[in-house]
């Protein structure tokens, strides 16, 4: 059994001019220790999947259609609010984007790290103390003692995500979901960052959801790797086989747009031409159809379903592949073709 | 000469000019018809118009209405309650006794008796202990009231809005001085010094000649000194976030004149919090004058106000005899108007989403 | 904080002088002496009140003693007083020219108490209808309980505190006899001044406190709170109450500016000893020392309630240096 099972997830929300439907069909399934990537624009409804199946949306005025997140087999969805609160921080840590609006600035460092622990643990408050410091120490923070009475306003942006890690950390989740935890921080200050998720969840096998934009860094960081547009997620399979042989055009697309340092200057960068969809506007057929480069007319009239790619096409040239899945009417006969030649 | 415009020529302050000149014909209009657009969507908007502008209107032509004079009293010992409309709605004993009225407010009563001859409504909202008609008082009283009001916002949008911009544009010692200076008259009690100014004034002359200035105008300037101070702090505030804010700085690097950002950035952007202030000067202005005239220090009889009105009210209540539509009427007028207004500037606040931040 | 401190002292010292002077020149800038409004006296009798009062001084010898500390008397003003220094910056607000043989400071030491009995009544009244108004709609926003909040707190904006007080005591004194109509004594005398005098403010706090609960629950950092698993009550208090107070303690300022203002007219209405029906009195009647004793009072107690707004709002947010904009 996976740990966490979210299937046909199906958020809206409610504004002044009607629903709008945020996200379509979100699904995933991970395992303990596993690291998977959820990648896609901004606005493609990555992160509101991931505050939608903990249930840490406001409601109103967003609301949860379908679906179901079975967490070790218990539906988040279905759960009271005080059993919620007992998975939530305890078994299933947050790391959100933007350190400084998400530490409480009025809060203490220490009095904010100490707070899981004295709500799941029910631990004194000394031993708590000695917890939180333990837990800057690990997350690699000078001088942890003093640090715990700071404020956030005192520390560095790259410190603050740190602190935010370590508080994610604390109460030794299953799974951390990390929501673009490195967008708003330096270049320089990200690798390190990486490198330390890449450690702690080594150290304590836990399972990480790592949603992000940035397909470089994908590659080098989760197994397994789910594309999202509009609200659905159009791609999904391991990692590398996801970037060696993209099979939905927009995966394609993305790949193709992603600068590498051997890029001339002289050659534009491959951009994608159009604007994604409005979604209190969604089209009847496939979102991506306006702007591919392959689209049908089929493509413009039905919604392709996410289904897994015809082993019969890709097992006769003798490639494996792993549970791959991709919601595209054109892309499967192209990669058979592709994969037959 | 190549026919494609080089960049000198394509930004050239004529050129950016026009185009942006096409934006805020395109523009502000909208914003102003979304704007009214929203406040007729609100109810209560709608209805606190409605009210303010019968308010004025009903202020304006009062000496022209067949009501008794809010001056002319008559002998009763005590207030006479209220008579509903439909069993006394005239009566023929109207008295042409006024105290001093100005010439065009003469001529108009001149006109009222006329047409009206002796006829006058009856005490439908009662009569207070000198007999005088309280449904009279409270609509010349209301006349006080906007006249404050008035006055109020002129120094308001006059003084307050050029201190608050000049302050705000001007380098930052003048801008340094003049709100220094601001705050200096903010922090005096100043309730406390036009009470004391009021006061001095209110005192027969002991030479009973004439006062040079006469207590009314004072009693105007006082309220008009005190009430552009939050206005020129918040139009001020404004103009120093306009001056650095990212579009204000991309016409400066475009080349715009400091004439043209003024005219296409600040003053569209200053206007709505100029108005949402406006909408809260009001009150507190209105406010401030019944404060005083209740006090004794306000307008002076024969001339009526809310606040004397109210005063009046107030001291009527004892446990003994209940005059209670003494108290009610300018009660429920006062209430009325301010709640209308402040509903009116709740609903243009959130239709020009306007942030409040407390000045 | 020591400089923000000494920067408040020197601000408060200018204001205070700025009080003194402006209300000494319009003192002298009125026709007549204060003493000649009621009757007229013989002119010798006049001329010994002119020198009881030092107002045969020159202008500036008489703004000097009145600024003090100094003693430029040679008879003293009240007998036995003539070895003590006076004027203002010796504590000494003069004697009383309406009420002979009585010290302003006698005055405000006596009237001081009820005054300031019936402000903390008002300010308690302000908080706890405020508070507890505020709360119950930012948590229930858009129900019934919010539109019935928001409804009395536009109401209460909208009426002055004389107009509420008479509709009080219309109802709750004359209709129903619950408590007295106006008078001084017991703690039910103070419960209607009180409250129409808090009402206007305790509607403020309850719109300012219902925006900054429903502003700081929006934070990300309150969504951070609830990642972690923190109960829903713990949060309202422990993370956001703290934040959404900071406006409603940087309102106690203006507030308390507000309620003494108004205790002019609730004293009256009320028939309450305080000072402030002093210095309605004292200002109507041309005691002009009584009438600046009180404005200074109040300056001082309204300049120090800023201060320790500004002291506990540094203690709420740590991010606010005192120092940088003192």
């Amino acid at each position: 059994m996976s740990l966490l099972e979210v299937r046909n997830l199906r958020v809206s929300f409610a504004t002044p001019r009607g629903s709008v439907q945020a996200v379509e069909s979100f699904g995933v399934s991970i395992d303990a220790g596993e690291t998977i990537a959820l990648v896609g624009e901004s606005g493609s409804g990555k992160s509101v999947s991931a505050l939608a199946l903990a249930r840490l949306l406001p409601t109103p005025p967003a609301r949860i259609e379908t679906g179901e997140v079975l967490f070790e087999g218990r539906d988040l969805l279905l759960l009271g609010e005080r059993e919620l609160q007992r998975v939530r921080g305890k078994e299933l840590g947050f790391v959100f984007q933007d350190p400084t609006s998400s530490l409480h600035p009025l809060m203490t460092i220490g009095e904010q790290l100490e707070e899981a622990l004295l709500v799941h643990e029910r631990l004194p408050r000394t031993s708590a103390r000695q917890r939180a410091e333990w837990a800057l120490a690990e997350v690699g923070i000078a001088e942890p003692k003093a640090r715990l009475t700071a404020f956030p306003h005192q520390l560095s942006g790259g410190m603050r995500q740190r602190v935010m890690i370590a508080m994610a950390l604390l109460t030794r989740p299953k799974l951390l979901i990390a929501d673009e935890p490195t967008t708003a921080l330096d270049v320089t200050v990200q690798a390190s960052l990486f490198a330390l998720l890449r450690k702690v969840q080594r150290e304590h096998g836990t399972a990480l959801l790592l949603i992000t934009h940035d397909l470089a860094l994908v590659s080098t960081f989760a197994r397994r790797t789910l594309v999202m547009y509009a609200g659905a997620v159009v791609e999904s399979g391991l990692t590398s086989e996801l970037v060696a042989r993209p099979a939905h055009p927009y995966t394609r697309a993305l790949l193709r747009s992603v600068p590498s340092l051997s890029t001339s200057l002289d050659h534009a960068l491959p951009v994608i031409p159009g604007t994604p969809p409005d979604p209190a506007h969604p089209a009847l057929g496939c979102a991506f159809a306006p702007r591919c480069e392959f689209a049908l007319t089929a493509c413009h009239q039905r919604r392709p379903a996410l289904v897994a790619l015809s082993t019969s096409a890709s097992g006769a040239a003798g490639v494996r592949v792993y549970n791959r899945r991709v919601a595209c009417t054109e892309s499967e006969r192209a990669l058979a073709a592709e994969v037959s030649s | 000469m190549s026919t494609s415009p080089r960049k000198g020529e394509w930004f050239s302050d004529a050129t950016f000019e026009r185009v942006a000149a096409q934006f805020a014909v395109e523009q502000v209009p909208n914003l102003w018809a979304d704007v009214r657009r929203r406040l007729a969507a609100r109810a209560s908007a709608r209805w606190s118009l409605r009210w303010l502008l019968a308010l004025v209107l009903a202020s304006l032509i009062v000496p022209l209405l067949p009501l008794p004079s809010p001056a002319a009293m008559a002998l009763d010992k005590q207030p006479k309650p209220p008579v509903a409309p439909w069993v006394e709605p005239f009566n023929e004993r109207f008295e042409p006794y006024y105290g001093e009225l100005n010439p065009l407010d003469r001529a108009l009563v001149s006109v009222r008796q006329r047409a009206f001859g002796e006829k006058q409504t009856g005490p439908w909202l009662g009569t207070d202990a000198k007999g005088r008609d309280t449904l009279a008082r409270i609509l010349w009283g209301s006349r006080t009231s906007l006249l404050v009001a008035l006055f109020a916002a002129l120094t308001s949008l006059t003084i307050g809005v050029a201190w608050g911009a000049i302050a705000g544009l001007a380098r930052s010692r003048v801008d340094n001085a003049m709100m220094r200076t601001v705050d200096v008259l903010q922090s005096l009690p100043t309730i406390f010094l036009v009470i004391f100014l009021l006061s001095f004034l209110n005192a027969p002359s002991p030479t009973g000649a004439a006062r040079s200035v006469s207590r009314e105008t004072v009693f105007f300037l006082v309220i008009g000194a005190v009430s552009w101070l939050p206005m020129a702090r918040v139009v001020r505030g404004q103009v120093l976030a306009l001056r650095s804010a990212a579009f204000v700085e991309s016409a400066r690097t475009q080349g715009a004149s400091t004439g043209w950002i003024v005219r296409a950035h600040l003053v569209p952007n200053v206007l709505p919090i100029v108005l949402v202030y406006l909408t809260l000067t009001l009150p507190s202005v209105i406010l401030y004058e019944a404060f005083l005239s209740f006090l004794g220090l306000g307008v002076e009889a024969p001339n009526v106000s809310w606040g004397v009105l109210a005063a009046d009210g107030a001291e009527a209540i004892s446990p003994l005899a209940t005059f209670w539509w003494l108290p009610l009427g300018p009660a429920l007028a006062m209430g009325a108007t301010l709640l209308a207004l402040g509903l009116l500037g709740d609903a243009l606040r959130d239709a020009l989403d306007v942030k409040r931040s407390e000045a | 904080m020591r400089r923000f401190l000494l920067r408040r002292l020197a601000w408060f010292a200018l204001t205070v002088w700025a009080v003194i002077t402006i209300s000494f020149v319009l003192m002298r800038s009125v026709p007549g002496g204060p003493l000649s409004s009621d009757r007229t006296l013989h002119p010798s009798v006049e001329a010994a009140v002119n020198a009881r009062y030092h107002l045969d001084w020159p202008a500036w010898r008489q703004y000097l003693q009145t600024l003090g500390p100094l003693n430029l008397d040679e008879h003293g003003l009240l007998g036995d007083r003539s070895a003590v220094f006076g004027g203002i910056l010796a504590l000494d607000l003069g004697p009383s020219l309406q009420h002979r043989d009585v010290s302003v400071n006698e005055i405000v030491a006596q009237s001081l108490p009820v005054s300031a009995a019936l402000g903390v009544t008002a300010l308690g009244w302000a908080l706890l209808l405020g508070l507890a108004g505020g709360l119950v709609s930012a948590l229930r926003p858009g129900t019934a309980l919010d539109t019935t909040a928001r409804v009395l707190s536009t109401l209460g904006l909208s009426l002055p505190n004389f107009v509420i007080a008479s509709l009080l005591v219309l109802a709750l004194a004359v209709a129903l006899p619950i408590f007295p109509v106006a008078g001084w004594g017991s703690p039910a005398h103070l419960v209607l001044p009180g409250f129409a005098l808090g009402a206007p403010f305790a509607a403020y706090v309850a719109r300012l406190f219902r925006a900054g609960l429903l502003e700081t629950l929006s934070q990300d950092c309150i969504r951070t709170a609830r990642a972690k698993g923190v109960p829903w009550r713990a949060i309202v208090l422990r993370h956001a109450l703290p934040g959404a107070l900071v406006p409603v303690i940087s309102f106690l300022g203006p507030a308390a500016a507000g309620i003494l203002t108004g205790s002019l007219v609730i004293e009256r209405i009320f028939t309450i000893p305080g000072t402030g029906s002093h210095f309605v009195a004292g200002a109507l009647n041309r005691d002009y020392a009584l009438a600046m004793g009180v404005t200074l009072v109040y300056t001082v107690a309204v300049y120090a309630l800023n201060v320790l707004v500004d002291l506990a709002y540094a203690l709420i947010d740590p991010r606010v240096e005192l120092e940088k904009d003192a």
